[in-house]
């Protein structure tokens, strides 16, 4: 098996980010195989978001490369940017659409037929469950929806990478079921899916591939079994970020007894 | 840190005057608070704050300073009575503006502590009193009560009156904002109040319009006769009632003053009742997000209509432009604020009697300026366009199509509006060149704006206040934008302005500007997204980066 390593999907080299004094990004460096459902885990503020901002275009790394199936985000975006989905946490999208006008106009931009693009965008919204609300302003959609149709707004070009940051952040467990499962389907074809999160149950239920980022830096990657070895995920984590359990010392007034 | 969680913990265990106390206690200091940490996070805004708060200050002791000049002038009391009532109908709207920018002024964010509405109430009101705003209004209406009053009697019911009619104004403030919470912390009162905010906006200077033209008489000293009519219809509305008391008591009139008093202490109680009931109303209704329904957009009828545009990127961003231009309020009240400022200053000219059709083109320079900050509009959602922008051509496209939306409903207007400032002005003769100049600005103004949104984009201001036109911290980009298109503007229309100089002063016909200004405004908007294109492609992070709302 290692004799035939194909060439990773996504290659990172040396990466920084530092806004003002502080430090986002600091040197990280990581090869994601491809046709893996890798898992991007790490506390907040580890920089995973703005990792994946670099590594999708978005945001201008301070020093470093990113090569995504050997093309180099900053030097040949036709080849990267039409090769790659995006699902961003905390950026809004074009949100006076409706549903079905935002993957319709985002299917054009990509250059997509219209024809085809309303094909696609109709089988996405049946599929996520969104048919009823597509003529619905996104402004209007709750969390979960706008988790979903930003997540069928980032397939609709059938990417080789799918980036997405914290998909299931804030979704009800029945899109999150949606969202699953249109996932596992799409990494089962032969795609890389990249998704962050700091739920570890998820990572461990989804992933095959996981890496660990804290402080700005990888600290552990690899395929999820080598990864948390005998331990859960959860607590694999926990000494890797290096987290001190709470004595309880504090909050003695909580909970029973007296008010 | 004294919060109004710690106060609602008490009052849930015991209850009683005491704990009522420490509710209203800790409202009037959240109120403090919540100013002085907003004034906290950054110095721009603090900034901002405190010249808008001297301006305010300096405005309402100008406007007292007139009105106690004009005690004893014949009319003073009439100026008095139509200035509170203009004072009432600003206090009354308000909320419904800026609901979105004082959190205090939010009663839903409250319903979750286990308060008492009365508490509630009485905090909210006192809390109220607490700013710039209240004491603007206090001094104004000192003034006002100066200006109707004559003799001890006058100043007896006047220190009685002021303090009721500036009570009786927060009161309507807030339980308009009560009654309405639900729908002013939706997503539709929220657009309602940014477009609102500007057609109000509008109104206050077509009033402004028409006492410049009926006060303002040649020559003479200020007549006010022409107010008399209106005053004595508000002087029985509470709460004007109360402040054309003191004219009342002033003549002697004791009885009238009396009624006039009691209407408005009538009306304070009423709202009073409206206000409490709204809050508990609120205490025990579900969330707006579950209430408001949402209606869907049709799109069905105008599909045939969208089939007009090309295909490709620039005929899909048209499209979402368009679309912008009419669902996104900030987008629509800019483009209204743009017609609006052009038919003010229309009327204007012809008031102050050097109407010219000429005028126009501001219409253009204003429909253009639409282009300043192509990307700044889109907010966050900017990301889209940078994710699927990867050529030079793709840049020209993104370009093509935002400028042929803003030329489809910019161009349609001016054509519009030439007719209709030429009828105002009777300036028919000149409106051939005065559309040429106008399409020249339109067109200049469009393409330095294009490559102005891309060099020096801004962010506009995460919450909906429709008075800030670009969030904290960046004034200084937005004057460079404003100030530098202006200015350019001026100086890329020059050659269009000296052709027309040198028609009108060598006695030429002037109508072939019209064919020579529009082609010269296509020419500018080609040459700037030309010259934008390039500049777009490689600044897409940076642009991203400037315009996510803050």
């Amino acid at each position: 098996m290692e004799a035939t390593t194909p060439p990773p999907a996504v290659s990172i080299r040396d990466l920084w980010k530092r806004f003002g004094a502080q430090t986002a990004v600091a040197g990280l460096s990581l090869d994601l195989p491809a046709g893996s459902f890798i898992g991007l885990v790490g506390p907040n503020g580890a920089g995973k978001t703005t990792t994946l901002s670099m590594v999708t275009g978005l945001l201008r790394p301070d020093h470093g490369t990113v090569l995504v199936h050997s093309a180099d985000v900053w030097q040949d975006p036709v080849a990267v940017k039409s090769r790659i989905g995006i699902l961003p946490e905390g950026l809004r999208m074009f949100e006076r659409l409706s549903g079905r006008e935002l993957l319709q106009y985002n299917g054009r931009l990509r250059g997509l037929p219209g024809p085809e693009t309303d094909r696609r965008a109709e089988e996405l919204l049946a599929v996520l469950d969104l048919t009823g609300s597509a003529d619905k302003l996104v402004a209007d959609y709750s969390t979960g929806m706008r988790k979903k149709i930003g997540l069928a707004a980032a397939l609709l070009h059938n990417p080789d990478v799918l980036f997405l940051d914290e998909p299931f952040e804030g979704v009800d467990p029945v899109s999150a079921q949606t969202i699953r499962g249109v996932l596992t389907r799409y990494a089962a074809s032969g795609s890389t899916v990249v998704f962050s999160s700091h739920v570890m149950e998820l990572v461990e239920s989804l992933c095959d591939w996981v890496a660990v980022v804290n402080a700005g830096q990888v600290v552990a990657a690899g395929p999820i079994d080598e990864v948390r070895g005998e331990t859960s995920l959860h607590q694999a984590f926990l000494g890797l970020v290096g987290v001190r359990e709470d004595d309880g010392q504090s909050l003695d007034w909580l909970g029973g007894g007296h008010r | 840190m004294s919060t109004p969680s710690t106060a609602a913990t008490t009052t849930a265990t015991s209850g009683g005057a005491a704990e009522d106390r420490a509710v209203v206690r800790s409202l009037v200091s959240l109120k403090l608070r919540l100013l002085r940490n907003g004034l906290r996070r950054s110095p721009g805004r603090a900034a901002g704050y405190l010249i808008g708060t001297g301006f305010g200050l300096l405005f309402g002791l100008s406007a007292a300073a007139g009105l106690v000049v004009l005690h004893g002038k014949e009319g003073a009391a009439d100026v008095a009575a139509v200035l509170t009532a203009g004072l009432t109908v600003c206090w009354a709207a308000m909320p419904l503006f800026f609901f979105a920018g004082d959190e205090s002024a939010d009663p839903t964010r409250l319903t979750m502590l286990p308060l008492r509405p009365r508490a509630l109430l009485r905090g909210t009101l006192l809390g109220s009193l607490v700013g710039p705003g209240p004491l603007i209004g206090l001094l104004m209406l000192a003034g006002a009560a100066v200006a109707a009053g004559r003799g001890a009697a006058s100043a007896v019911v006047a220190v009685l009156a002021v303090p009721l009619t500036l009570v009786l104004l927060i009161a309507l403030t807030r339980s308009v904002a009560a009654a309405n919470a639900r729908l002013l912390s939706s997503r539709r009162g929220k657009d309602f109040a940014i477009f609102g905010g500007l057609l109000f906006a509008v109104l206050v200077q077509l009033g402004n319009l028409g006492v410049q033209s009926s006060v303002r008489s040649p020559g003479e000293s200020l007549d006010l006769s022409v107010l008399h009519p209106y005053a004595s219809v508000v002087r029985w509305i509470p709460p004007v009632s109360a402040i054309d008391a003191v004219r009342s008591a002033g003549e002697g009139a004791y009885p009238v003053a009396a009624l006039q008093l009691a209407l408005a202490a009538g009306l304070l109680v009423v709202l009073l009742r409206w206000w409490l009931r709204s809050l508990q109303d609120l205490m025990v209704s579900g969330d707006s997000s579950t209430l408001v329904e949402t209606s869907s957009v049709h799109s069905g009828r105008a599909a045939r209509g969208w089939r007009l545009l090309p295909s490709g990127r620039a005929g899909t961003v048209a499209q979402r432009h368009l679309r912008y231009a009419w669902r996104e309020p900030r987008a629509k009240a800019a483009i209204f604020t743009g017609i609006g400022m052009t038919c003010v200053i229309a009327a204007l000219s012809v008031v102050q009697g050097w109407g010219s059709v000429y005028v126009i083109a501001m219409g253009g320079l204003m429909l253009g300026l639409q282009a300043g900050n192509l990307f700044g509009m889109d907010g966050s959602g900017f990301w889209m366009v940078a994710a699927t922008l990867s050529t030079r051509q793709d840049g020209r496209d993104e370009l093509r199509g935002r400028v042929s939306a803003i030329l489809a409903y910019g161009g349609v207007v001016l054509v519009l509006l030439g007719p209709v400032v030429a009828a105002v002005t009777g300036g028919w003769a000149d409106l051939a060149p005065a559309l040429g100049l106008a399409f020249a600005a339109f067109g200049t103004s469009i393409g330095l704006g294009c490559v102005i949104s891309v060099y020096a984009p801004f962010a506009l201001p995460a919450d909906g206040n429709p008075m800030r036109s670009a969030a904290p911290g960046q004034n200084g980009v937005v004057m460079a934008n404003a100030f530098g298109s202006m200015i350019g503007v001026l100086v890329g229309c020059l050659p269009v302005g000296a052709l027309l100089g040198f028609l009108l002063v060598g006695d030429h016909p002037a109508w072939p500007l019209l064919p020579v200004g529009v082609l010269y405004g296509a020419a500018m908007v080609l040459l700037g997204i030309r010259v934008a294109a390039g500049g777009l492609l490689k600044r897409l992070p940076e642009i991203l980066a400037t315009v996510i709302e803050r």
